[in-house]
């Protein structure tokens, strides 16, 4: 049970050091500080990598590095990042007058194809009579009554067969 | 094409500004960009030197880094703190250059410890300086830029998380996990314990 417990805390001990916690974590952490040297020992190890880790100076920065960059800068292209093309980008590149003609061609082919299709549309059985016609007829099946009965298609006939009962 | 001329922005509190600039930046106004190279280059260098412990790189790196910021100028917007924006282009580069080269590659940085009253002193210097050094190097390239930020770099968690692009929860993780490994490496000489 300690253990788990102080694992748990050893896990926060970095950002205890590193202030971090929020106030209710940074209590809870130091009451258990207080009555575990185990606990104290490691925070005391972490306190003591900071000036382990910082005692080298890193190396200055070369004298050159500057000069290199504005040069570089100077014969540089801007990258800039690839635009989105939309599929409709082609449309805001077209001219006004291609744009006017092309809707009003759209509108004159959906007005035609309209009073086309009115014009030719199919006269549809009523549905009280498809139900009341012979199922036979209706689906076409008729070639299926030289098949026994107890075949396959022999059942599906006799279930087509059925009278509708919502259509009397 | 790039030109040296200054437009900076009108407002003089505003002028000096590091997001003043790059604001002049974006307008192709390379005196600017002079100003932010000289007063920023000393810690991208540092990061960068740090992280790949190579010089050579470091200087690729850092210098690819303002190059990023020339062309992000253009659409940088001064509602966005400039040092963040740099920090977190930095970070991605270091992480790439990571990503791509093997860890054996990896080079070392010459010691630069100020010189001790002694010889002695500075051998010993210089032997904990390389062997922090190598321990750095073998963390893993996320843990290793979230020790340099706060370490070297003395930012706080929430400001690493937004260079790495990260939560300040999933910073809290790297650092832990860094600071376990360098102690287990640096441990035994350096008597991180005390058990």
């Amino acid at each position: 049970m300690k253990n788990w417990t102080c694992n748990r805390h050893r896990r926060r001990l970095g950002a205890y050091l590193d202030d971090e916690l929020s106030q209710r974590a940074r209590g809870v952490l130091r009451r258990h500080l207080q009555e575990c040297a185990s606990c104290r020992s490691e925070l005391a190890a972490l306190q003591r990598l900071q000036p382990a880790l910082t005692a080298s100076e890193a190396p200055p920065v070369p004298p050159e590095l500057a000069a290199g960059i504005l040069a570089a800068a100077r014969d540089h292209k801007i990258r800039r990042p690839e635009p989105v093309t939309s599929p409709l980008s082609w449309w805001r590149l077209a001219p006004a007058r291609l744009q006017v003609a092309a809707v009003g061609m759209l509108i004159i082919g959906l007005a035609l194809g309209l009073l086309m299709g009115t014009a030719s549309a199919p006269s549809y059985l009523p549905s009280a009579t498809v139900a009341q016609s012979d199922p036979l007829d209706v689906y076409q099946v008729e070639y299926l009554t030289e098949l026994p009965s107890e075949s396959l298609a022999g059942g599906y006939l006799a279930l087509v067969s059925i009278p509708n009962l919502g259509g009397r | 094409m790039l030109r040296f001329a200054a437009e900076g922005a009108d407002l003089p509190e505003f002028k000096e500004r590091d997001e003043a600039l790059m604001v002049a930046v974006g307008k192709g106004d390379l005196n600017a960009f002079e100003q932010i190279v000289q007063r920023h280059q000393t810690w991208v260098w540092r990061i960068a030197v740090r992280f790949l412990g190579n010089e050579d790189e470091a200087s690729d790196i850092a210098q690819e880094s303002f190059l990023r910021l020339l062309d992000a100028a253009g659409r940088y917007r001064p509602t966005a703190k400039f040092r963040t924006y740099f920090y977190q282009i930095i970070s991605r580069l270091c992480l790439d250059c990571a990503k791509k080269k093997q860890p054996s590659t990896l080079g070392v940085i010459p010691d630069m410890i100020d010189p001790g009253p002694n010889a002695a002193d500075q051998m010993v210097k210089e032997e904990q300086g390389a062997r922090v050094r190598a321990a750095l190097r073998s963390l893993a390239p996320n843990q290793r830029l979230a020790i340099v930020l706060r370490y070297y770099e003395d930012l706080n968690y929430k400001e690493i998380a937004a260079a790495m692009q990260t939560t300040t929860r999933a910073v809290e993780r790297l650092l832990a996990r860094g600071r376990e490994r360098l102690r287990m490496i640096l441990g035994e000489k350096n008597d991180f314990n005390d058990s």
